[in-house]
């Protein structure tokens, strides 16, 4: 109960104390509203250079989007921890370290599964994408596995910007392989082989594969395969963020120091 | 002109220190390079097309961040008092920060054409040299857009909490990467009154090998006429108001 409440309210406390664009409006154009014209943008560009069909780009975009929250807002937390000079109260608190890393995700994975499900609302009006009443519970939970998966990532840049100056760049370019390689934007049958086979261990890409099928088949087993594996993913990059962020408190009591660049 | 060029030299040495104008210039147009060339064929039309739209969409997001932003950014960092009470005013040292943003277009104009080459895009190596001609013609054009969006951002609050959304909506009003005929009347008409769109234009008929594309260019030339002519007031207005109330707040 004391991990839970630590995950929960110190990550609903550390979201409001250290991310950094506290007005509400520049909050919600650059993690919410800019994320949705990534969906609409995508509806016309992605059709334009190929013959896929615009709903192919509208639900792709629609569920990559969350990596906005998962990855850049969760590495932005997590790494300013050192910039507004806190993460050395955090590094003499005897709390457990899981649950008070895990709940700096928190908020953003509901902001993301937020962002994903009225992005997924507005491919289906935008597109015509077919989903039916029956879909939307399993949709549900990919869009909260998936969004928690790319948290996963999302907590290791954190991690690295603790060691490193900038995690803008990071976050950023992490952002655009996801959506390069998670067969978001692009097939994943057009990408070179290995490319595409070592995107599956990224955050998304099981993701996606389980969105495309549960549009055109449906919630069966495939798709909570897919479900199951991108839990598996995100679980695997949770638990290396969580042994390096160890590390990085281990050798900061080493050397008495927080700047690790 | 020396302040302008010094401010200039200056800007730039400054922007290229935060790689984040390298993630704008570069990263982010080789993205959507990348994008399109996975998804398409390597025809002359796409690769023209894809190589034109990439590299405007580098230099609008340069220009948006580096120059619409200028202002704001000599604030934080507790310079803009100094440009302020300046004998030589306002406007010529932000001209020579808008100067400086809008030369990074070319990091964004290299990347593409390299990138487009790596990539296997059908490009003619003369349409390409008379695109290097045209990039600092465009830049030219996107330093007077810098200008007045330097202005809009510092006296209006709202434009300035915004501008973090104006690169998806501008890239699809000024038909970058997306067909000029898809866009919905009143997207066109915002992209009429835009840099990017003819930028994008001429870029895309030079490349195609169909040879410069005069009016495009007119238009570049005539916008930043209009863009001047709206931003110096702006700036006489900035520079009254922060006298008149003794504070940086600029809006």
């Amino acid at each position: 109960m004391t991990s839970l409440r630590l995950a929960l309210h110190g990550g609903v406390l550390v979201f409001r104390a250290l991310f950094e664009w506290l007005s509400p409006v520049v909050f919600v154009t650059v993690m919410v509203l800019t994320p949705l014209l990534q969906v609409l943008f995508f509806t016309s560009f992605g059709p334009a250079f190929s013959d896929l069909d615009p709903s192919f780009f509208a639900a792709g975009n629609a569920l990559q989007v969350s990596a906005m929250a998962g990855v850049y807002g969760v590495s932005q937390t997590i790494a300013n921890e050192r910039l507004f000079g806190a993460i050395n109260n955090v590094f003499v608190s005897p709390a457990g370290r899981v649950p008070l890393y895990l709940g700096r995700a928190v908020p953003h994975l509901v902001i993301g599964a937020l962002t994903s499900i009225v992005g997924l609302v507005i491919a289906v009006a935008v597109t015509g994408l077919s989903l039916p009443a029956g879909r939307w519970a399993g949709l549900l939970v990919l869009v909260l596995v998936t969004t928690a998966s790319c948290a996963g990532i999302g907590m290791l840049f954190g991690a690295l910007g603790l060691m490193g100056r900038d995690t803008t760049i990071t976050g950023n370019l992490a952002y655009f392989a996801i959506l390069l390689l998670s067969g978001a934007a692009v097939p994943l049958d057009r990408l070179p082989g290995p490319v595409a086979a070592a995107a599956h261990a990224l955050p998304m890409t099981n993701g996606v594969s389980g969105l495309r099928h549960l549009i055109g088949t449906g919630p069966d087993g495939y798709f909570w395969s897919r479900v199951g594996w991108e839990t598996v993913v995100g679980l695997a990059w949770a638990a290396l963020t969580v042994a390096l962020l160890r590390r990085i408190e281990q050798r900061a009591r080493r050397t008495g120091s927080l700047d690790f660049t | 002109m020396g302040v302008v060029l010094a401010t200039a030299v200056l800007t730039v040495r400054q922007l290229l220190l935060g790689k984040f104008y390298v993630l704008l210039g570069v990263v982010q147009p080789l993205f959507f390079l990348l994008v399109t060339s996975a998804l398409g064929s390597g025809s002359r039309s796409v690769g023209a097309a894809a190589v034109a739209g990439c590299a405007v969409m580098g230099m609008w997001s340069v220009v948006l961040f580096g120059a619409g932003r200028a202002l704001l950014r000599e604030r934080n960092n507790g310079t803009a008092q100094f440009l302020l009470v300046s004998p030589h005013g306002l406007l010529r040292p932000v001209l020579g920060i808008c100067t400086g943003a809008a030369a990074l277009g070319v990091l964004p104009a290299a990347a593409t054409v390299a990138g487009g080459v790596l990539l296997g895009f059908e490009l003619d190596p003369a349409s390409v040299a008379l695109f290097a001609v045209l990039v600092p013609v465009v830049i030219a054009g996107l330093v007077a857009q810098g200008l007045l969006l330097c202005a809009l951002f510092v006296l209006s609050r709202q434009a300035n909490a915004f501008s973090n959304a104006l690169e998806y909506p501008v890239w699809f009003a000024c038909g970058l990467l997306v067909p000029l005929a898809d866009r919905p009347w009143w997207a066109a008409a915002f992209g009429a009154l835009l840099t990017p769109t003819y930028a994008g234009q001429a870029f895309r008929t030079v490349l195609e090998g169909a040879g410069v594309a005069w009016s495009s260019l007119a238009a570049v030339a005539g916008l930043a006429a209009v863009q001047v002519l709206l931003a110096v007031p702006l700036f006489r207005l900035i520079e009254r108001r922060v006298r008149q109330k003794g504070d940086l707040a600029f809006a």
